[in-house]
């Protein structure tokens, strides 16, 4: 590919906003008048101080750190104690296999999303129609952390995908079936849909249509099968297996979303307006590499018990109670992302293996889920793109 | 109460009246930017803020350049984003041009490979391919040197080979991919 090539497919990545409604062009007055009124008020704006930023992450890590040392201790509520010990066991009962040369641990995962298509096919005005992807994500890794996850999308209504009301599939038919973005059409995994949506030469033409809700767990489960390869370059095996260093590293915005430990802050750093000095991760950040550290397909059962006590004690994270899930006792973190969003990990526990990551929303009063990921047990198998006889969750 | 100086009042006049010209010879420019990079919810309030900053500086500037305000916008972007808690959460087919030309397989390629750059990286070349600004602009955003960004553009573009390669290859034997035993 040579490198104009490559400069151009850059600049057809670029969303453009030439489309005045789509860039908020029109907003040009209005924004003039929150201007125009910040002028008169003529306050002088609050400057962020690095020893501020610094502080508070180091409070952060301070409480983290007493948490962490509480978690074991006897004054910890009943669902600490359920969640520590969820942890602790994972580190006993779910650790991996032994692997022999040549062999792969293997893990086959679902993963089921919420996508909120809207299409030019549709009535102008209209709400977006609600479609439950589901999917498969296996992945194949060594000891080492190499190897690869597939991501496998399924085709409209298989694999218990589904619209979310009959109304909703009414209207997909009554629009001309316009493409879902999070699901595939054929069964070649290609893009489909009513072929109006594509150029016949290959390229998107004149489709348009927008999903939004999902974008997390650093997969992105949509249009087509996507392998990701691992690499035991960038894996968790440097990561110090203590929850206070690993808090303490990620604070300072060291641990990228791959597991891998940087000299200095790569991950998330935060720029002072006055200095751009990089001084770590806020909470949010941190909740965000937590995310992605404990879906690799071999840190549950290297470091869960770690990392699942560093993500309970990010700043407003919340224990709940006994979960059930598909008939396995579990416990659940919680963490806040946002106003109106959450980050919950379900544990099993008794052997502390990873049963599920959702990315809740909350609207109106109601949760409901963004995107889960229910994972199967890990087990052994003879080669990268094998799998076992039968899989079953742990 | 102090009274100001007519003349006060003119230069202050006349501050006003540049900056009002700046904001209407940036506003669509600084729109796409923030567009490029927060949920639309955020751009009134992110594009506003950033104004605001420009104007507090605005008379401190001999020449206020778009670069300039880019850099105060980038702050904006960064606060934004942690107030948001994380990074917009949308994924959206208009982020591939639709008039867009270039064969299928290729833009999902790149699009793969564009996702697992670090921020660090696809900021630079946002900024070089997106916002089409000169290395030099592009490193007064940044704050970085010249060099230093040109070593910053070859190696996003180097790591976003890198990318395509392994995409392209899990795209082409997703069952054939044998990675060393360690």
């Amino acid at each position: 590919m040579t490198t104009d090539y490559l400069e151009d497919l850059l600049r057809s990545l670029d969303p453009g906003f030439n489309d005045p409604a789509q860039a908020n062009l029109t907003h040009e007055d209005e924004v003039w008048l929150i201007v125009t009124r910040s002028l008169e008020e003529a306050r002088p704006r609050r400057r962020v101080h690095r020893y501020e930023l610094v502080g508070s992450v180091g409070t952060a890590v301070t409480a983290t750190a007493v948490l962490i040392a509480t978690l074991g201790g006897t004054t910890t509520s009943a669902l600490a104690a359920t969640l520590h010990a969820a942890a602790s066991a994972d580190s006993h009962a779910a650790r991996l296999p032994r692997l022999a040369a040549g062999k792969f641990y293997y893990q086959d995962s679902q993963v089921s999303l919420t996508c909120n298509v809207t299409s030019p096919s549709m009535p102008a005005g209209d709400a977006p129609i609600t479609y439950i992807a589901n999917g498969t994500m296996q992945s194949w890794t060594t000891v080492g952390g190499a190897g690869k996850v597939v991501l496998t999308p399924s085709r409209i209504n298989g694999n218990g995908s589904h619209f979310a009301t009959a109304e909703d599939e009414a209207r997909w038919v009554a629009a001309g079936e316009p493409f879902i973005p999070c699901a595939l059409i054929n069964q070649s995994n290609q893009l489909g849909g009513n072929p109006a949506n594509a150029d016949h030469d290959g390229s998107l033409g004149g489709y348009s249509s927008t999903v939004s809700g999902y974008g997390g767990f650093g997969l992105s489960l949509a249009m087509t099968s996507e392998t990701t390869l691992l690499s035991s370059a960038t894996s968790i095996n440097d990561l110090p297996s203590s929850p206070a260093a690993i808090s303490s590293l990620l604070a300072n915005g060291q641990i990228n979303p791959n597991g891998s430990v940087s000299v200095s802050p790569q991950a998330c750093p935060i720029q002072d307006e006055s200095t751009s000095a990089s001084v770590g991760c806020t909470p949010s950040e941190q909740l965000e590499v937590m995310e992605q550290l404990i879906q690799l397909p071999d840190a549950s059962a290297k470091l869960g018990s770690a990392l699942y006590q560093v993500l309970a004690n990010l700043p407003g994270a919340t224990l709940l109670g006994p979960v059930t899930t598909e008939g396995v006792a579990g416990a659940a973190v919680s963490v806040p992302q946002g106003d109106n969003e959450a980050f919950e990990v379900v544990l099993n526990s008794t052997t502390g293996a990873l049963i599920s990551c959702s990315e809740l929303l909350t609207q109106n009063g109601v949760t409901s889920s963004i995107a889960t990921v229910t994972y199967g047990s890990v087990q052994v198998v003879d080669g990268s793109g094998s799998t076992p006889a039968s899989a079953s969750n742990s | 109460m102090k009274r100001r100086h007519p003349r006060q009042i003119r230069q202050d006049e006349e501050l006003r009246r540049r900056f009002e010209e700046f904001y209407r010879q940036h506003f669509a420019a600084l729109s796409r930017y923030v567009s490029r990079r927060l949920p639309p919810e955020s751009h009134d309030e992110v594009v506003a803020a950033a104004f605001v900053i420009a104007w507090k500086k605005f008379s401190d500037v001999d020449s206020p350049t778009l670069p300039w305000l880019y850099r105060i916008a980038s702050f904006e972007v960064s606060n934004e984003r942690r107030r948001l808690g994380r990074e917009p959460r949308m994924v959206a087919l208009w982020d591939i041009s639709p008039t867009d030309k270039s064969p299928l397989a290729d833009i999902f390629d790149i699009s793969s490979a564009y996702a697992q750059l670090s921020e660090g990286d696809r900021e630079v070349l946002r900024l070089i391919f997106w916002e089409d600004l000169e290395r030099t602009e592009a490193a007064e955003v940044l704050g970085c040197s010249v060099n230093t960004l040109n070593v910053r553009v070859h190696r996003a573009l180097e790591r976003l080979r890198g990318a395509i390669a392994r995409v392209d290859a899990g795209s082409r034997s997703s069952h054939h991919v044998e990675p060393k035993e360690e």
